[in-house]
């Protein structure tokens, strides 16, 4: 009898609290939300973090605040979210960088980029482009890699930095080509730029977003880009698809995660109002100035983005030869 | 006259009441933030960036580069007020500054500090309204091969102004060129001296290391030594500059300016490079170059004219190339991007409005700099006055708060503490920390420009010599290196004889 | 004529051995990196050749130091030095689990015992009304990002 009772009285009082916990859950946002971008102020990262909390405080009604905490390619940042509490208030803007190639070829990254996250939407990102100086001669794809093959001058070309997606964009590009260049790291967009411009190397591998004021001044010729289709602001320039490369398809892209273990509902909340946002015309504008195209994805489709460009840029990566030991 | 049209414009944007008041607002938050310790002019647009998002581009740019100068000034301020550089410039402004305020003569200081950047800066605001097209040209004249001299020179710079013995001073630089190589290497990407702290993995930072060799040292010496504490607390008779001063101070701020106008337009070149550049310009051309470290007036305006010109002609390569020359104008070039505006060749001729409303407002901003801070000198001066008992533990925890602010790290705050250790004994063991810092500050540019240099030409050292620039540099260093070696040649000659 | 006195000077000794101590270090600390040459440096080249100089310039130095001007050396007060140290020590310790302003308090309290100018009543009210100012400033006007009060877990 006794124990029946107790059972009757835990069920009752279970019964009486889900209500309160159910809400709990679902009342999410109810103070201000942290996101963490793990750059410095002035990036893409920043920018897309910044759109992404506008949007998120004015649909949820509560601050979503950025952070910038910089360090070791966003993987501080991203460390620091993989370890905080599951509790839907602190978020970090992912990517490529430091999710997919910092964690393949730094063996001090602490965290697993897949399982560790949980991870809602994938914001895109600017291509990269391959632009020469005007100088070389050449103003085609075919004509640089016919110039590859039969120069005998060896030829270099820049990228922003050791394991930047430029990098290894070029390291691709050159297995896929069949041919030789020199890579020349870079810290920064700012200096690559300038010495491709001033002609001290002649050949870059960089983010389409940081090329684009030079290329619209007649300062660069750019070969190809490494979107999937052509972009909308510089319709003339070929994809690397099209071009006979239709492997090297790879944005610099970067989206939205949480901890792991973070409750699907607030995820679903995430997921569905920055979908949303993304697709407004003025915001739709704002991310075409730097060639972002917005895909929607689902929770589990955006898991699986995440998995499949950590498989694939893992192996680049490591054998790109931006390796610790 | 298409000068005069193009001021004009700039004009009518930059005094646009809403303009002028945004600028107000921008140099006055960016000054009282400037002036907490450890919070440089990055931190401060950093923090204050999200308010801008909210105006039009132009009006954000304005109020941006308004902290920025801000901050520059109250970086300054704490220079020379309690020996706490804001920023990587203002370490010079320390030497000469903060020992003049240990002479009761702080408000001269930071009188003249005040009017010399102003004046910088009105020169600056000139020179690019001019020239900023064709002078854009000279910011790509710099590859990597300039950028090594450039940096050779800075570092010989550096020598020459160091005090006390040469081969000490030439250690101190080894220990900063040592010290700035952690972090991470350029060539690979993976971290390198880091001891597997993923904190060092973009290297040591700025602040901490010269909150603890700089500020620590002097709150413990002057906790040590009350009656050393100089007239820092004692009635200060004068918060202006004598006539004299003042005199002394016009050539300085003529060559500074000079000298800064050039450096600011170098990427990367920079405020740091031009204040070193400039005091050791002045040293050498002084009458009196033993005054020089002991609260010189020159040592002051000096290095913080040459600041503030190149603060002004930094804006160049970024708004003539779209090229952010510093980590600060990348800043900037990102706020412009969130508000849909591409820096690049195209905004001159684009965007005229925003060009020339900012140029103009720069120079506005300087006199809003002004106009704020003289009399904001008395206030600081009488905090001065605070008993020294009060005043040190708040500096402290000022600190501590601003490092920790940076990235939310408990661990930069532990590193002020063993610099502190460090500059303590390096006060005790009289050797001088200006090459050290200047050393830590120019070590990852310096290793990865000879790297890249000799990467392009392919193991070739021969391109530091043929390329006209760098030897241009690099004899203008041996130069200034003999100089340096001859004058302590003939002491230690002296010396010898002496003890015979 | 000079008797052959070897005075020391300390100063210069301390040094040389830090210098020796750093080279050291920073030879140990780059160790595991690839060198590459002149023409190819790898990442540790610069780290062992500027080891390699600051031993050199120890070793002179130490040599310098034996036969120079010992200079009086002025005696080390242990306590500001201690305690000066000790506060930023404290707040990385205390500032991720305590909060801002907690543990300002206790680092202002720590602070005080450095000098013996130091009025007991007086650096309690300090400590408070810092505690208070810097959070109102810090996080409430800068929006900066710390905690208030002790969180656990």
């Amino acid at each position: 009898m006794k124990t029946w009772t107790k059972l009757a009285w835990a069920a009752g009082l279970a019964a009486g609290l889900m209500p309160a916990i159910a809400s709990a859950k679902s009342d999410w946002p109810t103070k201000p939300v942290q996101i963490i971008v793990p750059y410095a102020p002035g990036g893409t990262s920043d920018t897309l973090g910044r759109i992404a909390a506008q949007g998120l405080t004015e649909k949820l009604g509560q601050q979503f605040n950025v952070e910038n905490r910089p360090g070791a390619a966003g993987t501080v940042g991203s460390s620091t979210v993989a370890a905080s509490k599951p509790d839907g208030y602190s978020l970090v803007v992912s990517g490529v960088g430091s999710h997919a190639i910092s964690p393949a070829i730094n063996a001090t990254v602490d965290f697993d980029p897949l399982n560790d996250f949980r991870h809602i939407v994938v914001f895109g990102g600017p291509p990269s482009v391959l632009v020469v100086n005007p100088s070389l001669g050449v103003k085609t794809l075919a004509e640089f890699v016919e110039l590859l093959k039969t120069t005998d001058e060896p030829v270099s070309y820049a990228s922003p930095g050791a394991g930047s997606q430029g990098h290894l964009v070029g390291e691709y590009f050159k297995t896929l080509a069949g041919v030789e260049m020199e890579h020349i790291p870079y810290r920064g967009a700012g200096a690559t730029i300038a010495d491709i411009m001033s002609g001290v190397i002649q050949v870059g591998s960089v983010t389409l977003s940081s090329a684009a004021p030079q290329i619209e001044a007649g300062n660069f010729v750019p070969l190809a880009v490494t979107s999937a289709e052509r972009v909308q602001a510089f319709p003339d320039i070929p994809t690397f698809a099209e071009s006979g490369y239709p492997d090297l398809v790879a944005t610099t892209w970067f989206g939205l995660s949480g901890p792991k273990d973070l409750p699907d509902d607030i995820a679903l909340k995430i997921n569905e109002t920055v979908t949303e946002y993304l697709q407004t015309d003025a915001i739709k504008a704002k991310l075409e100035q730097d060639s972002i195209t917005f895909k929607p994805m689902t929770l589990d489709e955006a898991t699986g983005f995440f998995k499949e460009e950590i498989d694939r840029w893992g192996p680049v990566a490591k054998g790109s030869g931006a390796q610790i030991q | 006259m298409d000068i005069l049209h193009n001021l004009a414009t700039g004009f009518s944007v930059a005094l646009s009441p809403a303009n002028l008041f945004y600028c107000l607002i921008g140099t006055l938050i960016g000054t009282l933030i400037g002036v907490l310790p450890g919070i440089g002019p990055i931190a401060t647009i950093s923090i204050l960036l999200p308010v801008t998002l909210y105006l039009d581009p132009t009006s954000s740019i304005i109020m941006l580069a308004g902290i920025f100068y801000g901050a520059q000034y109250g970086g300054s301020t704490t220079a020379i007020l309690v020996n706490l550089p804001g920023e990587a410039a203002s370490v010079v402004t320390c030497i000469d500054g903060y020992q003049m305020a240990r002479k009761g003569r702080a408000g001269s200081a930071l009188a003249v500090a005040a009017l010399g950047s102003f004046f910088a800066g009105t020169v600056a605001t000139l020179i690019i309204a001019l020239l900023a097209p064709p002078l854009s040209a000279a910011a790509l004249l710099f590859g990597p091969a300039e950028y090594f001299s450039l940096m050779v020179l800075g570092l010989i710079a550096a020598i020459a102004m160091s005090q006390g013995r040469l081969i000490k001073a030439l250690a101190m630089l080894m220990v900063g060129l040592l010290l700035g190589a952690v972090g991470t290497d350029v060539d690979t990407g993976a971290p390198r001296m880091t001891l597997g702290i993923s904190y060092l993995a973009d290297g040591i930072d700025f602040v901490p290391l010269v909150v603890g060799l700089y500020a620590i040292p002097e709150i413990i010496r002057n906790i040590e030594w009350p009656e050393d504490r100089g007239v820092l607390g004692a009635k200060i008779s004068r918060l202006w500059p004598s006539r004299e001063e003042f005199l002394r101070a016009r050539g300085a701020v003529l060559r500074g300016t000079a000298v800064g106008s050039v450096f600011g337009l170098i990427p990367g070149g920079g405020s740091l490079l031009s204040a070193f550049a400039s005091y050791t310009l002045e040293k050498r051309l002084s009458r009196n170059p033993e005054e020089f470290g002991k609260g010189a007036i020159e040592g002051v305006a000096s290095p913080e004219a040459a600041n503030n010109a190149s603060a002004q002609t930094s804006f160049i390569p970024l708004l003539t190339l779209g090229i952010p020359s510093t980590a600060v104008m990348a800043v900037m070039a990102g706020a412009l991007t969130i508000q849909g505006i591409q820096p690049g060749p195209h905004v001159l001729n684009s965007r005229p409005e925003l060009f020339w409303g900012l140029i103009v407002s720069m120079w506005v901003g300087n006199l809003m700099l002004v106009i704020i801070n003289l009399p904001l000198v008395g206030i600081w001066v009488r905090m001065l006055r605070i008993p020294y008992r009060i005043f040190y533990p708040a500096i402290l925890i000022f600190s501590c708060v601003g490092v920790y602010s940076l990235r939310n790290s408990y661990f930069d705050v532990m590193l002020v503490a063993l610099f502190g250790l460090l500059g303590y004994c390096l006060q005790r063991w009289r050797c001088d920390t200006t090459p050290l810092v200047l050393a830590f500050v120019l070590s990852p540019m310096l290793e990865d420009n000879l790297r890249r240099a000799m990467l392009i030409s392919r193991g070739d050292p021969a391109v530091f010599v043929e390329r006209p620039l760098s030897l241009g540099m690099l004899l203008v260093a041996l130069a200034l290196l003999g100089f340096v070696l001859l004058p302590s040649f003939r002491k230690r000659r002296e010396v010898i004889f002496e003890e015979d | 004529m000079n008797g052959h006195r070897i005075n020391v000077n300390r100063q210069d000794f301390a040094t040389a051995i830090f210098l020796i101590l750093l080279g050291i270090a920073g030879f140990v600390a780059s160790s595991a990196l690839p060198v590459g040459t002149a023409m190819r440096m790898g990442g540790g080249y610069v780290p062992r050749l500027l080891s390699f100089l600051l031993l050199g310039f120890g070793g002179i130095l130490i040599v310098q130091s034996l036969f120079g001007n010992g200079e009086r050396v002025q005696k080390t007060v242990l306590r500001p030095l201690v305690f000066v140290l000790v506060v930023p020590l404290i707040f990385a310790a205390l500032i991720d689990t305590l909060g801002l302003p907690l543990t300002v308090l206790f680092c202002i309290l720590a602070a005080g015992l450095a000098s013996s100018e130091t009025r007991r009543w007086e650096i309690l009210a300090v400590g408070a009304g810092l505690a208070v100012l810097t959070y109102v400033l810090f996080v409430t006007a800068l929006g900066l990002p710390m905690q208030f009060g002790p969180e656990f877990g």
